[in-house]
């Protein structure tokens, strides 16, 4: 899907956002970013949806040119005076296309919304708009999904269901991701790879390898879950050493 | 019903309280008049006040249509341009800071000796148009940052980009100055009634004052009431017309 090499981004006359880091993301994948506060995750996905222009360092994507891309953000970030169905097909909209409404009850349906098509953002709660966000992301059959801590807002019990629902739409629709999160459960339930920033550094890589065949709840109590978690936390906790 | 009833209350008190101060002071008529002697007044010049009233708000109303244009273009160049932002703003400031009254002689003289409607309406313009310019630029800088990279992202031109994020963010911001405004356009146009006098204006400002010359306090008081009713109905219109444009949004 996509390569960074090399990667570096500064703030004029800042110090180095990004160091030289290096990411590759296949068709299909999942990969988590992950790090404290102010290691450049952020700055990661801004590069990759040119939101930002690096300072050094190539991004260059499978078919010469960026798929089609969604971005989702902390907040839902929905226009308040458009319904959910005129969120939802902004992308197209902005190109002067339509969202059929067998398109956008199918994409209501992948996120559990039907029904809410004519309601305005202020009357959903969070979850729901946050599912707003994910389906407006989605709406112009995206096929790299950009996700800046998308659930960061949430409660646990809601973050467990919209971690769930992402798998899902990850495994119907085959679209390939980027994910930005401070959690590390969330990283390593979610990912098929968790890359783990320190500094504007990739300090180090690890493969949770999670059996996608049990329950949500065995997942995540499983040895290869732990195990990945503890891989993480340990990275994180070394500071800028780069080990697996 | 606690919003109605209320203010409905205190003023039946208020009124009860000046009619029963005048008998127990026995303040004299041409000082403060009765509530009945207002009321009687009222009807008495009714077809004059509410003539005088439409001159008066025709004034008005063109001043704040006018301060409505000018105040958001220039806010959308302000939004464009941070260079041109920087060398007007000031002078905008200055207009506002500086007291009406004392503008209003030199727009008289320089407008107003042949066209006296002309120089109101600048007067008014010139009362109503800061708060417009100031809400609508806090408004166009106000877009949702993700929002505003979203639209970046999927390749929006310069103006879906105005009409379909900045003017939508915007429109809180000028639905709130036109309530500031609307009252501002008001004042601004009694104002240079005021100062006009007998020079053309025909405004309840100047009845107002020409009741007062003639000692008529009952006649200015009902003028008094008319143009607090005026600035009331404005204010409410705007606050129904924030709310219904903005409902959803709730």
């Amino acid at each position: 899907m996509l390569k960074v090499r090399d990667l570096s981004f500064a703030y004029d006359g800042g110090a180095a956002v990004l160091d030289n880091i290096s990411i590759s993301l296949h068709d299909g994948e999942l990969v988590s970013l992950v790090g404290p506060s102010g290691c450049g995750k952020s700055t990661v996905l801004r590069l990759v949806a040119g939101l930002l222009t690096p300072i050094g360092g190539e991004i260059t994507w499978k078919t010469g040119q960026a798929p089609e891309t969604g971005f989702v953000f902390q907040d839902a970030a929905l226009m308040p005076w458009a319904d959910v169905s005129k969120n939802i097909s902004l992308p197209l909209s902005l190109r002067g296309q339509a969202l059929d409404a067998k398109r956008l009850e199918e994409t209501l349906g992948f996120v559990g919304l039907k029904g809410l098509e004519t309601r305005y953002p202020q009357a959903l709660s969070g979850g729901q708009q946050m599912r707003v966000s994910i389906a407006r992301a989605l709406a112009a059959d995206a096929k790299l999904l950009l996700m800046d801590e998308p659930f960061g807002a949430l409660d646990e019990i809601l973050r467990f269901r919209m971690n769930d629902l992402m798998l899902a739409l990850k495994a119907e629709q085959g679209w390939s991701g980027l994910f930005v999160t401070h959690s590390i459960y969330e990283a390593v339930y979610l990912s098929d790879r968790v890359l783990v920033m320190d500094a504007g550094r990739i300090a180090g890589e690890v493969t949770p390898g999670l059996d996608r065949t049990l329950a949500a709840a065995d997942q995540r109590a499983s040895k290869s879950f732990i195990d990945a978690a503890r891989k993480v936390a340990t990275i994180l906790e070394a500071g800028s050493m780069v080990d697996a | 019903m606690r919003k109605v009833l209320l203010p409905s209350a205190a003023f039946l008190l208020m009124i009860f309280l000046w009619k029963v101060s005048i008998e127990v002071f026995e303040i004299p008529k041409f000082i403060l008049p009765t509530p009945e002697a207002v009321w009687a007044a009222f009807f008495a010049n009714f077809g004059s006040l509410v003539e005088a009233l439409g001159a008066t708000l025709k004034v008005t109303f063109i001043a704040l249509s006018a301060a409505v244009f000018s105040g958001v273009m220039l806010a959308l160049l302000f939004s464009l341009s941070r260079s041109f932002e920087m060398t007007f703003y000031p002078f905008a400031v200055v207009l506002q800071v500086t007291p009406i009254v004392s503008v209003a002689p030199l727009v008289l003289i320089w407008v107003g000796i042949d066209h006296v409607d002309r120089a109101l309406v600048i007067i008014a313009w010139l009362a109503a148009f800061f708060p417009i310019l100031a809400n609508m630029s806090a408004g166009l800088r106000s877009v949702d940052r993700h929002l505003d990279d979203l639209f970046t992202l999927y390749g929006a031109s310069r103006w879906q980009r105005f009409w379909r994020l900045s003017w939508p963010t915007a429109m809180p911001y000028l639905l709130a100055s036109l309530k500031i405004s609307g009252g501002l356009a008001l004042i601004g146009a009694v104002v240079a009634e005021f100062v006009a006098g007998s020079g053309g204006a025909t405004g309840l400002a100047w009845r107002i004052l020409e009741a007062g010359n003639r000692l008529q306090v009952e006649k200015m008081f009902a003028g008094l009431v008319l143009l607090s009713l005026a600035g009331v109905a404005i204010f409410y219109f705007f606050t129904a017309l924030e709310w219904f444009i903005l409902r959803r949004r709730k």
